[in-house]
């Protein structure tokens, strides 16, 4: 009687793991799109069978297995976040590109080429009022265009800087919940997936945010660390960092656009450990690419450069003269001198100025050496940094499009390596060791011969080049 | 008929190197291995076209052919993002088999390269 007893308490036990095993795979269905979520299985063993020594068998469960392989997620967030870096640097500088009209025919461009046009036309006839008004009326065209894109560009900087703002607010949410699946992990005697994969959909989610390192702890709590080595979460303690804008302490030029700045929890300047992620990618499109444009507190900006030389070269060459009427030249453009970044943002034409007090003469007494030399501005091979001001200005455009193809190019090749890495992670994780050794095995040979044929496809490729340049 | 002269030689075995990279890059994919053998497959024939070009170049001597090299450069992009996605999978296994203990059964990344001579 007892033995039939046991048996049906053994039968009744095995019925309860087997429901057990029904529900993980019932989990494990329900939560297939589940961000995070890894598959569980549940390890079962075979209990002792020997009636004669009073052991009656069955079978137990001993808890349940994560399919979840921490190196391939740590290779998923590494590549998830060079994605973000790439997507920011793409929308930002994308934004930038749109400002510079690459082909010529409108804008800064074109503005140039009238200006030059209408020198050359009033070089002609310097006495005509007509010729003497078209100059002022192209200058002041081209002033607005200079402010126009001026302010532009300090809109997108204010604009990057809001999606900086953003960024850092987004990451201190996602470390407080990081912060809180630690509280949770520690109040818990095994591991719970639904929470793990919270935790894992968080890293995931920051990891395209910034550049994260992430430190699985022995008690199943993890430490996050930005690259650079500042903590945001360690433990039960999280640590919020902070976004704002400021000119460098130290730097030149104090009254300068401000740069954008990322500070830990207690203060300290930690942006230049900043490299990875969306947050990288905004923080190099402000501070690197604008501030190389606009200006900062260590540089005027190529785009205050162009203006300031311009204007002072055109000055210079009216000052010198004299107008019709024997008075001295007065300068065509005026802009604030005072801020070396304020050129551009602030170029007009002279208000004072009318057409008359143009000053075509020149030292010689040439009654169109003035205006003849300024319409060999237009061709001067050594205007501004060793090029014509159109050349200069067109460089300054071409370096916003090169940055803003090389993002996109960047991207789009990262988002097929990404993908792939999800797959990898997928196919190579939750299987037996054996298993896993022999497929990675077998992989490894095979990128092994593809990357031969492509190192070889690579080198014909360059010494054609060679040969055919 | 007309002979094809060394121009066009050299010329349809670039464009023909240049359609097997591209066609190699749609079909990688590192889970597959069907397609990666295709893969490799394009990139063989791109291989032979390529030593072939270069031998004529060299015979020819000369430097004809410089609107060729946006055909080239669309190669070597396309060969570039390729080798990318190869060698971020053989660093992904790498790791993985690193990890697991079995980094003594896989071998280092790619090794000399073919012989590039035509």
């Amino acid at each position: 009687m007892s033995n039939l007893l046991a048996s049906l308490s053994t039968a009744g036990h095995a019925l309860d793991v087997y429901q057990q095993a029904l529900d993980t795979v019932q989990s494990n269905i329900t939560n297939a799109g589940t961000p995070g979520y890894a598959k569980q299985s549940l390890n079962l063993e075979a209990l002792p069978f020997n009636l004669s020594g009073g052991l009656i068998g069955g079978v137990a469960s001993r808890g349940l297995d994560s399919a979840r392989d921490e190196y391939a997620e740590e290779e998923v967030r590494r590549q998830v976040q060079s994605l973000g870096l790439y997507e920011a640097k793409v929308q930002g500088t994308s934004s930038i590109e749109q400002l510079f009209n690459i082909s010529g025919t409108s804008g800064i461009p074109a503005d140039l080429d009238l200006l030059f046009q209408s020198f050359s036309a009033w070089s002609v006839s310097p006495n005509s009022a007509i010729a003497q008004q078209t100059v002022l009326s192209s200058a002041a065209t081209l002033g607005d265009d200079v402010r126009q894109l001026s302010t532009s560009l300090g809109a997108t900087a204010q604009n990057i800087r809001s999606q900086i703002g953003a960024t850092v607010q987004q990451i201190n949410q996602l470390t407080a919940t990081i912060q809180q699946d630690n509280v949770q992990r520690l109040k818990q005697s095994s591991p719970d997936p639904g929470l793990d994969a919270n935790l894992h959909s968080a890293l995931e989610q920051l990891s395209e945010l910034a550049d994260v390192s992430v430190v699985s702890q022995a008690d199943g709590t993890v430490n996050v660390l930005l690259s650079g080595g500042s903590p945001l979460v360690v433990g039960t303690t999280q640590y919020a960092i902070a976004a704002s804008a400021a000119v460098p302490t130290g730097a030149t030029n104090p009254i300068a656009p401000a740069s954008a700045v990322i500070q830990d929890s207690q203060g300290t300047d930690i942006t230049t450990q900043i490299q990875g992620g969306k947050l990288g990618g905004l923080l190099d499109v402000h501070n690197r690419v604008l501030a190389s444009m606009i200006g900062d507190g260590n540089q005027a900006g190529s785009l205050n450069q162009f203006t300031k030389i311009l204007a002072d070269t055109i000055n210079g060459i009216l000052r010198s003269g004299t107008t019709s009427s024997g008075a001295s030249g007065s300068a065509l453009f005026v802009y604030d001198n005072s801020d070396p970044t304020a050129a551009a943002r602030s170029l007009t034409v002279n208000s004072s100025l009318t057409g008359a007090d143009l000053a075509a003469i020149d030292a010689r007494g040439n009654s169109n050496g003035n205006a003849l030399l300024l319409v060999a501005l237009a061709t001067a091979p050594n205007a501004i940094g060793g090029l014509t001001f159109g050349g200069f200005f067109a460089g300054i455009a071409s370096g916003a499009g090169q940055e803003s193809s090389i993002a996109q190019n960047n991207q789009q090749t990262q988002q097929e390596v990404v993908s792939q890495t999800r797959s990898l992670r997928d196919q190579t994780s939750g299987v037996s060791l054996d298993e896993q050794a022999v497929t990675l095995l077998q992989y490894q040979r095979a990128y092994q011969a593809g990357a031969r044929l492509l190192t070889t496809i690579n080198s014909l490729a360059d010494e054609l080049m060679n040969l055919i340049k | 008929m007309n002979s094809l002269t060394l121009e066009d030689e050299i010329s349809r075995h670039l464009a023909n190197a240049c359609s097997c990279v591209a066609s190699a890059r749609r079909f990688w994919d590192a889970l597959d291995h069907t397609r990666r053998e295709e893969c490799y497959r394009f990139l063989t024939m791109a291989m032979e076209d390529l030593k072939t070009a270069c031998a004529f170049v060299r015979r020819k001597q000369a430097s004809p052919i410089g609107v060729l090299t946006d055909t080239l450069a669309n190669l070597q992009a396309d060969a570039s993002l390729l080798l990318r996605l190869v060698d971020t999978s053989a660093s992904f296994c790498r790791g993985m088999a690193r990890r697991i203990g079995a980094a003594d059964t896989c071998e280092e990344r790619s090794g000399p390269a073919l012989k590039a001579e035509g």
